[in-house]
């Protein structure tokens, strides 16, 4: 079934239940439903349908999900751009995955105009008519689309291997990574996720992450399944307030990263609040430490908490922890998902035996395509038996639960983000008084993991700390700059003369000494 | 200088070097120029910059949307020598 289906069904039979709230508008099933056939037909009108990609740079917003639902409706797959990519990032997604259009808020389009981005495609979708917009483009705003296209055009009907989805994260190199995800993929995962959370259409849920990940997406075609409402949250900047949005909208459930909990922990009154109506809250997109779990359980008595571990590449989702685990073993990362294999394999690929630590690696209907890069096997993310190695470290208990330990890539998760740490370094590298960097992630409190920086200068150069940081925000949004810097004469090398990633975190706490860090 | 110049000196070199000469009265993050995870760190350079702390119902948009909410917001809290040299008022 293609996802567009989803919606179909559940507009026929909650036409006119709310689907979508925000702070100044709301749009019930039915009509989502028909401003989407509304949005394909015009898109069918501009040649775009299977095979074409139509790419998303927009914030939360409700145009931004009916463009979304009108894109597969189309049977055009729809391109998730990361918001706080910079321009260079965006042109380079652009570049690579080709889109025939581009929905964009006027935030992104003032921003792209103003810095000069290179890759926009001839075609731009956004709400309202914008005279920002580049004039040598075909500007489509939804006011006029909503005004003057039918509804009842016949629509292509995709078959549920076909690609709907491509959700850029980031790449081992640091690049960026277009990951193809199919209807199969997501639909199959939706089902079996929520076959454990349980959710439905007597349920509603605040929405704080970016539709643009997948953490996000998951949230809109989970409630899009079960006829549930989403409200979106004004965002995540003052915590305090996003405990009075879950009071003001009588939401049944909330899902957020660890960084968004242990935030609300730490920056609001939320074990003082009054939340009644909240049934439960999923925690995913990152490990929340089994104390931070307890903590969460006494400030939200009665209150469900599920977790969920798994990465983009897996639909996203590959175990489940449910809410009596969470408190009765809250190290473990739960039990595969329904149709979800998960093995532990050794570096020779062979399986481990039950607490032996291996690498995590997981097969079944939600893994991936492949990159648009089209570089998944080359660079061993899928092996020729289809499996998804995850770069994560675990072992799985002669019960069947996974317990993670640590990870076998340098991947670092900080605030929810995932930043390899290579594109840090590439930028830290590029500032004129840097010899070389290396870049580790430090366990912080609220944020998971802070990215620190360890850093060696050239000869002769002195700089501070704040000015590195400076030079990254010019090519970083802020949640990949480094929070510290410590510098060092040199780094520890292998024998082979490239950094010795191992060594750096010693040498980073030896150096703590005699810090420059903020 | 004053607080506000002083703060969106701060902004520009530390969390966002997009950001414009922007109005004192421009909200820094209904207008995008901040994300979320900005006002943490805002919020630990004004503590130590200015020798307050910040209650958790404080971290509210009434003090710290605009510039001049945070200029505001400093003055009533910080040490009595902050702030003699302030924003032009509202008009």
């Amino acid at each position: 079934m293609p996802l567009h289906d989803l919606l179909a069904g559940t507009a026929e039979r909650f036409a006119e239940k709310t689907a979508l709230i925000f702070s100044s508008q709301n749009i019930s099933f039915g009509a989502l439903y028909l401003q989407s056939r509304q949005v394909a037909a015009r898109l069918q009108k501009l040649g775009i349908g299977p095979g074409a990609r139509v790419a998303i740079l927009h914030e939360n917003a409700l145009a931004a999900v009916v463009f979304f639902w009108g894109i597969l409706a189309s049977g055009a797959q729809v391109v998730d751009v990361p918001c706080l990519a910079g321009v260079e990032t965006v042109d380079e997604i652009l570049a690579e995955c080709k889109p025939a259009a581009i929905v964009l808020s006027a935030h992104q389009c003032q921003r792209l105009m103003r810095t000069g981005a290179k890759s926009l495609p001839g075609i731009v979708l956004m709400e309202a008519p914008s005279p920002i917009t580049p004039d040598a483009r075909s500007c489509h705003s939804l006011a006029e689309i909503v005004a003057s296209e039918s509804s009842d055009r016949t629509l292509p009907h995709m078959h549920d291997s076909s690609v709907a989805l491509i959700i850029y994260t980031s790449g081992t190199t640091g690049r960026p990574k277009g990951v193809m995800l199919s209807h199969r993929n997501l639909l199959t995962n939706v089902a079996s996720a929520n076959s454990r959370v349980g959710v439905t259409s007597d349920d509603s849920i605040l929405v704080v992450v970016p539709l643009s990940f997948i953490h996000g997406r998951m949230q809109l075609l989970t409630h899009a399944m079960v006829a549930g409402t989403m409200a979106f949250s004004e965002g995540f900047h003052f915590p305090q307030q996003v405990i009075q949005e879950l009071a003001k909208y009588q939401v049944t459930g909330f899902s957020g990263t660890p960084y968004h909990f242990y935030t609300l922990l730490e920056r609001t009154d939320m074990g003082a609040s009054r939340l009644p109506e909240l049934r439960y809250v999923l925690v995913t997109g990152g490990a929340m430490r089994p104390e931070g779990l307890i903590r969460l359980s006494k400030a939200l008595p009665g209150v469900e908490i599920h977790v969920a571990y798994g990465q983009t590449e897996a639909s996203p989702r590959i175990t489940y922890l449910g809410p009596l685990e969470v408190l009765s073993n809250p190290e473990s990362s739960g039990r595969p998902l329904p149709g979800v294999l998960v093995q532990i394999l050794g570096e020779d690929c062979s399986e481990l035996a039950p607490g032996t630590v291996g690498e995590v690696v997981a097969s079944g209907p939600n893994i991936m395509c492949g990159y648009v890069s089209g570089d998944e096997i080359s660079s061993q993310k899928i092996d020729s038996f289809g499996r998804l190695h995850t770069g994560d470290m675990g072992r799985i208990d002669h019960h069947g639960d996974l317990y993670l330990a640590g990870r076998k890539s340098e991947l670092i998760k900080s605030a929810g983000e995932r930043v390899f740490p290579r594109e840090v370094e590439t930028v830290l590298d590029m500032h004129p008084a840097v010899l070389e960097s290396a870049v580790l992630g430090v366990p912080d409190r609220i944020l998971g993991e802070k990215i620190v920086a360890c850093v060696a200068l050239k000869p002769g150069e002195t700089i501070e700390a704040e000015a590195l940081r400076t030079h990254c925000l010019k090519f970083l949004p802020l949640v990949r700059v480094p929070r510290e810097v410590r510098f060092a004469q040199s780094l520890p090398k292998t024998d082979s003369g490239k950094i010795d990633r191992k060594n750096v975190a010693a040498h980073f706490n030896e150096l703590g000494l005699a810090s420059s860090a903020r | 200088m004053n607080i506000a110049n002083e703060v969106l000196g701060y902004i520009r070199s530390q969390l966002s070097v997009d950001v414009p000469d922007i109005d004192p009265d421009s909200n820094l993050w209904k207008e995008g120029y901040l994300d979320s995870t900005a006002i943490l760190e805002l919020v630990l350079w004004l503590e130590s910059s200015y020798n307050i702390t910040i209650q958790n119902e404080e971290l509210i948009p009434e003090n710290f949307a605009t510039l001049r909410n945070i200029e505001e917001f400093i003055q009533r809290n910080a040490a009595p020598q902050v702030g003699s040299d302030t924003l032009p008022a509202r008009t």
